[in-house]
């Protein structure tokens, strides 16, 4: 049952910035419980594309369909409230309050009790082995334990899709392997990624299916062993 | 080990929390009683904490910074002013029809909150300097014109001083609240990054409104009160800027975002500031201004700020 579904789907969608198109008529589908790889150079609108997904930016033509509903143009914390998740190249932590409160912010409206969401919110510090880290303020945390941070609280509010950014950049081979079996775990729990990295041989290795963009435009799609063979990949990635 | 070290203060800490404002409440409560002298300055005291403290919902927990918050002050003067000599309204209904005018404006200046940072500011003090104009030009004989309205008839430094005092526990009573609340966390987020807070499911449109009415609500009732107390209202000190001025100052030298920051800060200050002001009413503002930069340069995070930084121990004991 599980990958033959198509949990979001992009279609057509172009974002403008003045006179720069970040992203250009993209189209694209996504599977459930895979993880779906973008990448392209620097510029590319990889990351436009993710905030028009999740409702940072209304694409100024197209429609995203999130399980077969339209959702272009809603506001972003709706966007979180239907089941997207989403991590940010630079990660975004909130610095001055602590680890314990950053990891409750995706789950202020639930019904469950305080107590029930801290208990749950050590679970998954547990996991990536920051039990000891609650009390601590955000910008106390390296860049490292910040990007983890960051995953574990949009699992707070348990996602269907994740949508994530750069996870690797700047982490030490360790903490990958840390992201690696997250993300294998999660998979296996049916959640589906769409993961944007300049770590091609991440990429390579965790994704069924990926794109390449140029200049905000498509210009390859496909498995990982097309991708690595694909001409104009290997042109847009090592120059003209 | 770390714990064994730091368990010490943060318990001295926790006892003087939870015991220290109580016992100060009760002496100030004696102080109409026991020593009317000091009464008017302690009235003050506890005026300036209900403001710092009421402040510190917006901007110590959201970070917008309202330049024109003693608008809402102003309106709480007015409205109980014209409520009760106009309209014979009872002083406890006219300084409640303040809270709610306050609010009520609040209300009307929430589509400015979608400005950030410094923009919000100078909208906010253009907003408060325009209600300040509208109520100098309105007909004299609702708002008595720059010279005010006397509320001598109902002058009663007593009920006036324990009215404050209620008011000023419920205000601290309530950023107790809000801090330690889910809303509280919301708005904290909201302040070091409402991009995330919004990605991440916050309703930033409907929490910061929450707290932007919350910190409308207490200074118009102060101001109602205040106007009590004094028993006269003015356009000009009703609208005074260095009512806000001194707010912010106080608020953020105890450490905004804490609870007991705004009252510590508004308790140290208001001391000097009054000593200042009977000895060099010249230099006053000079010093007021001074002392603003300094505190951005060295003390942004306040003294309760400070503090808790140092000692991660305190954090849970002081808030
Ligand atoms: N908010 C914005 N305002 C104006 N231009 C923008 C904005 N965001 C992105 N752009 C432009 O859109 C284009 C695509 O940017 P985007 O951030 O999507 O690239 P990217 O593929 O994520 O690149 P990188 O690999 O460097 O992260 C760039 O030319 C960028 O300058
Ligand atoms: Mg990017």
């Amino acid at each position: 049952m599980r990958g033959n579904s198509v949990i979001l789907e992009v279609k057509d969608i172009s974002k403008h910035f003045g006179g720069l198109t970040a992203v250009n008529r993209l189209s694209f589908e996504v599977q459930e419980g895979t993880v779906f790889g973008i990448i392209g150079p620097n510029g590319s609108g990889k990351t436009t594309s993710l905030n028009c997904i999740n409702g940072l930016f209304r694409p100024d033509e197209g429609r995203i369909f999130f399980r077969g509903r339209e959702i272009q143009g809603l506001p972003p914390h709706q966007v979180a409230k239907i089941g997207i998740g989403r991590t940010f190249q630079v990660p975004k932590i909130f610095k001055r309050i602590s680890v314990m409160e950053n990891l409750l912010a995706p789950v202020l409206s639930s019904p469950r009790t305080d107590q029930e969401l801290k208990a749950k919110a050590r679970e998954h510090l547990h996991s990536v082995g920051m039990l000891e880290m609650e009390d601590r303020l955000g910008e106390e945390l390296s860049g490292g334990q910040q990007k983890l941070l960051e995953l574990v609280r949009i699992l707070m509010f348990d996602p269907q899709i994740l949508l994530l950014d750069e996870p690797f950049a700047g982490v030490h081979p360790t903490l990958k392997t840390l992201f690696y079996k997250k993300i294998h775990e999660l998979r296996k729990q049916g959640k589906t990624f769409i993961l944007v990295s300049h770590d091609l041989t991440s990429v390579y290795a965790l994704c069924q299916q990926i794109i390449v963009l140029d200049q905000g435009e498509k210009i390859a799609q496909g498995r990982p062993e097309e991708i690595k063979r694909n001409e104009r990949v290997i042109e847009a990635y090592l120059g003209r | 080990m770390r714990d064994r070290k730091e368990s010490t203060p943060s318990r001295m800490a926790a006892v003087w929390v939870r015991c220290g404002p109580a016992a100060l409440v009760l002496c100030a409560a004696l102080v109409p009683l026991a020593a009317p002298s000091i009464s008017s300055y302690i009235f003050y005291l506890m005026f300036w904490i209900t403001m710092a403290s009421a402040f510190n919902i917006i901007f110590g927990l959201t970070g917008y910074l309202p330049f024109g918050y003693v608008a809402f002050y102003g309106v709480g003067a007015y409205v109980t002013a014209v409520m009760w000599s106009r309209l014979g309204v009872p002083i406890p209904l006219s300084i409640l029809s303040g809270g709610v005018l306050g609010v009520a404006l609040s209300l009307l200046f929430a589509p400015t909150l979608r400005i950030r940072g410094i923009y919000f500011a100078i909208v906010n003090f253009s907003c408060a300097m325009a209600l300040r104009i509208l109520v100098a030009n309105l007909p004299e004989a609702w708002t008595g014109g720059s010279l005010g309205i006397s509320l001598s008839a109902i002058y009663n430094p007593n009920a006036s001083f324990y009215t404050m005092m209620a008011l000023m526990v419920l205000t601290i009573w309530t950023v107790g609240r809000v801090s330690g609340s889910r809303l509280g966390i919301a708005l904290r987020c909201i302040r070091e990054d409402p991009e995330a807070a919004q990605v991440l499911g916050v309703d930033v449109v409907r929490s910061r409104l929450k707290a932007w009415i919350l910190a409308a609500l207490f200074p118009s009732l102060a101001g109602g009160v205040e106007a009590w107390y004094t028993a006269i209202i003015d356009p000009d000190s009703s609208f005074n800027l260095l009512i806000t001025t001194k707010t912010i100052v106080y608020a953020m030298f105890g450490g905004l975002g804490t609870v007991m920051g705004p009252v510590i800060g508004a308790v140290s200050l208001y001391a000097l500031d009054d000593l200042i002001w009977g000895k060099f009413p010249m230099l006053n503002l000079l010093i007021l201004g001074l002392l603003i930069v300094l505190l951005v340069l060295f003390l942004p995070r306040g003294i309760v700020g400070t503090v808790t930084r140092r000692h991660a121990s305190l954090r849970a004991v002081i808030r």
